[in-house]
């Protein structure tokens, strides 16, 4: 290899934009991986990470700009290309059978075969070849589902490296992993960067990068804010040029009742997380900040009588003195969840609006178990018009609707049983990512709501991928941690940056 | 997700009803009632091919051997609402239809307790399949493959295997030959009071709505507070009662009790269903969608009949309109499996 070769970058890109019908996505981002280094990759969610990620490995066009590979300038049209070219993916998601064995997965599509039969020797040969190259020592012969998920992760990558790369992508590889594992696999990175290869790295988790990374690249808005050596900066200064601005307070004042003491949880555990203390106030907005998956949604449905949880330590729970049983027993105590993922967890996308609105009530809205249809047909238009839910009308299938309306239907379904359930006041409203996939007018609405909510005596429990949600809605915000739930921050402590440590 | 024109757009000002109907019109209009048409294609192909297909005999004939299938699809329709299958309505007619034979024959019951008992013993095997899926969280799919051999066994286990050959009070008869005012036949009367009934359960009460919740989203239903598995398990058990009430009126049209006799209307009620599930609102299974879909076999096998079609054919097109409804279905996203 000559000395010209090695100080090119191994892939460069130009001037890279990339826009979504009107939304710019990425503009004028230029980045360059050199030959053993190890390039994290890091902005917010929507900063254009994926995007740039799926230009570069070929499973989108690029509108703008230029891409080269080692020097020569290339289009890549698939995947295909793209790997042909040298550049090999990792996603996220771990593509690993867990039935099949270690071997076989890291064979899989490519058996060495024989008369259209799968040569097993074969096969056990090449992988453990494979795996001996790149350092790798799992259990071949083992089944992939007795193997822990950080050697799943490394028979993922080695998977990606049968195509002998020279630009190996990861995409939050360390997402799913303890600490202990991903030690493993930066280990492995490492001997992998010393072998040559490019890394491109993506994370959320900014220690990690700090450990173990050359250099860092923030996105923010699809543009490039920050490049250069880790060494020549801080996590705190990374994180500021994630989120580029400080929350500005707005018109924020509290509702909270003081001493009216809505939830106090101590000594709770739900899963993994452990709730040492959670308190809140009549009239209070209370956010749970984690990192995606850290457990806050277990907590939230634990509360609403969705799923189990340990409760030694239950002092309150809007009348309750443990945690609820059933999502009966919660609805009984007003006690609302709106679920996340709001397709497969809140809404019936098949059912009408009218029947979404219904669901939650429907013992207050029927007398000897006959739906009183008018009653409920007039309690339908309430909502749609309090909320003003862009609708053709009560009978229109709620998968019509826009993410925005689709969401206020999940909010009207607990206003309806509000409406018939006065004994049930005031509420506890439980909101796991109310704002996912709505945009920004109906953000607005919702948020408005929210606080109407905690004006009339409600208390929120709410939790969002967006933290800047959270910072502009609550009163206090709780960070969960190492699968504990941290002490809650006050108003006066409020700051992306400072959740963002927090939660890492 | 799926947004339509002129309804997911935030129009400004107010959109009027008529135009964002206008909007969907056609393939909305064709998705709705597509499956009516086709049995009104079917109906006018038939009058025309056959001269005694449109007479008021031949359309009382086709009510009357309809009426078994019309109940036991009814209650089938309950379980596909909820989410679940039914495989064992065949043999649990069936079985109930032996009872019923038995009971009054062998035991000497007055005709209405042998009837309430034999219902209850569909109500009973509905009652364990609904347990099977809510305790045992076996798949409805496997649960009621499995129970039907069991209702099976029990069958032959009362019958000997034998049929049960004996006059029967003439009461008895009534439910499948009676005539009211000499024109309307009972058993048409009393399906269409079935259907009637198993159509304001699932439209019209609390039941009904926590029922379609939990067949739409379980998961959406349980965390809005709906106790799902009591829904599962009620509309198993009405899918057994249905499946029961087909079998009593099925022996007292036959006259005997003959063990295998409700078999086929596994079959026969799956397709109705699945028929049903185009029509009217598609992807769900509704009751008056379900009838659509008996009348559509019905036509289907008196026609075929009347022309001298070989009887082998009514097979052939009972698994091809199976297939027909399915594709149909699937390919317009309105039915996922699995």
């Amino acid at each position: 290899m000559d000395a010209h070769l090695a100080k090119e970058p191994r892939l460069s890109a130009r001037a890279i934009g990339k826009t979504f019908g009107g939304t710019v996505a990425l503009k004028d981002v230029d980045l360059d991986i050199m030959r053993g280094e190890m390039l994290a990759l890091v902005g917010a969610n929507g900063a254009g990470k994926s995007t740039l990620v799926k230009i570069i490995c070929g499973a989108q066009r690029t509108d703008e700009g230029e891409i080269r590979v080692d020097g020569r300038p290339v289009t890549f049209a698939t995947v295909g290309d793209a790997l042909a070219a040298g550049i090999a993916v990792a996603h996220q998601q771990v593509a690993i059978i867990p039935t099949l064995t270690a071997a076989e997965n890291i064979m899989l599509g490519q058996e060495p075969r024989r008369f259209g039969l799968i040569r097993d020797r074969r096969l056990v040969a090449e992988a453990r070849a494979l795996a001996q190259r790149f350092g790798v020592d799992i259990p071949l012969e083992r089944e992939c589902g007795d193997l822990g998920i950080g050697e799943n992760k490394i028979l993922d990558i080695l998977k990606a490296l049968k195509s002998d790369p020279s630009l190996l992508i990861l995409d939050e590889p360390t997402a799913s992993l303890t600490l202990n594992e991903s030690r493993k696999l930066f280990g492995f990175l490492r001997d992998l960067k010393a072998k040559g290869l490019a890394i491109l790295f993506i994370s959320h988790h900014i220690n990690e990068i700090f450990e173990n990374c050359d250099r860092v690249v923030v996105l923010k808005d699809g543009i490039k804010v920050h490049d250069g050596a880790v060494r020549e900066t801080n996590p705190d200064a990374v994180i500021r040029q994630m989120v580029g601005r400080t929350i500005e307070d707005e018109d924020w004042t509290s509702h909270a009742t003081p001493g009216a003491i809505a939830v106090h949880l101590a000594d709770v555990t739900v899963g993994a997380l452990q709730v040492p203390d959670l308190t809140v106030h009549r009239g209070e907005i209370v956010g749970v900040a984690g990192v995606l998956g850290a457990g806050q949604t277990d907590l939230i449905e634990a509360m609403a009588g969705g799923r189990p949880g340990l409760g030694r330590g239950v002092v309150a729970l809007n009348g309750l003195d443990h945690l609820p049983r059933s999502v009966e027993e919660a609805t009984a105590r007003g006690i609302y969840l709106i679920a996340d993922n709001r397709l497969k967890k809140a809404l019936f996308p098949g059912l009408s609006v009218e029947e979404n609105l219904m669901t939650g009530s429907l013992d207050q809205t029927s007398r000897l178990g006959f739906m009183r249809q008018g009653k409920a047909l007039a309690a339908a238009r309430d909502v749609i018009g309090r909320l003003s839910v862009k609708c053709s009308g009560p009978a229109q299938e709620v998968l019509q609707l826009s993410g925005g309306n689709q969401q206020k239907v999940a909010f009207g379904r607990w206003l309806v049983r509000m409406a018939h359930d006065p004994a049930a006041m005031p509420p506890l409203l439980l909101l796991d990512n109310p704002t996912e996939g709505v945009d920004v007018g109906s953000k607005a609405e919702l948020y408005a709501l929210i606080r109407g909510f905690a004006e009339q005596g409600a208390s929120v429990i709410i939790t969002s991928a967006e933290f800047g949600e959270m910072l502009k809605l609550c009163d206090r915000i709780y960070c969960i941690a190492d699968d504990k739930l941290g002490t809650g921050l006050g108003r006066s402590d409020f700051s992306e940056e400072r959740l963002l440590l927090e939660v890492n | 997700m799926v947004a339509t024109d002129g309804t997911a757009a935030p129009a400004p000002g107010k959109a009027s009803p008529a135009r964002i109907a206008g909007g969907l019109d056609w393939s909305a209009i064709a998705a709705r009632y597509g499956t009516v048409a086709a049995a009104l294609v079917i109906f006018a192909a038939f009058a025309l091919a056959s001269d005694r297909f449109v007479s008021v005999n031949n359309i009382s004939n086709i009510l009357v051997q309809i009426s078994v299938l019309m109940i036991i699809s009814s209650g089938l329709t309950f379980a596909v609402a909820s989410g679940e299958f039914d495989l064992s309505v065949g043999q649990v007619a069936s079985l109930s239809g032996v009872l019923v034979a038995g009971l009054m024959i062998w035991t000497g019951l007055p005709v209405a307790v042998a009837i309430l008992l034999a219902l209850l013993a569909g109500v009973v095997i509905g009652v364990v399949n609904g347990l099977l899926v809510t305790r045992l969280r076996i798949p409805s799919l496997i649960a009621t493959l499995a129970m039907g051999p069991i209702a099976l066994g029990l069958n032959y286990a009362y019958t000997k295997g034998d049929s049960i050959y004996a006059t029967m009070p003439k009461s008895f008869y009534y439910i499948a030959t009676g005539k009211v005012f000499g024109i309307v036949p009972v058993p048409v009367i009393i399906a269409l009071l079935v259907v009637g009934i198993f159509y304001v359960l699932l439209n019209k009460t609390r039941l009904g709505r926590g029922v379609v919740a939990t067949g739409a989203n379980i998961q959406a239903a349980r965390l809005s507070g709906i106790r799902v598995n009591s829904c599962r398990l009620t509309a198993l058990a009405l899918s057994g009662l249905g499946a029961a009430m087909g079998g009593v009126m099925l022996t007292a049209r036959l006259g005997t009790g003959q063990s295998g006799a409700g078999d086929a209307y596994l079959l026969d009620s799956l397709t109705a269903v699945f028929l049903g599930m185009t029509a009217f609102k598609p992807g769900r299974a509704t009751v008056q969608g379900t009838l659509v879909g008996v009348v559509i076999i019905g036509m289907l096998d008196n026609g075929l009949n009347l022309l001298g079609a070989p009887f082998y054919l009514q097979n052939e097109v009972r698994g091809l309109v199976m297939i027909a409804a399915v594709s149909l279905a699937v390919l317009r996203a309105e039915i996922r499996f699995f």
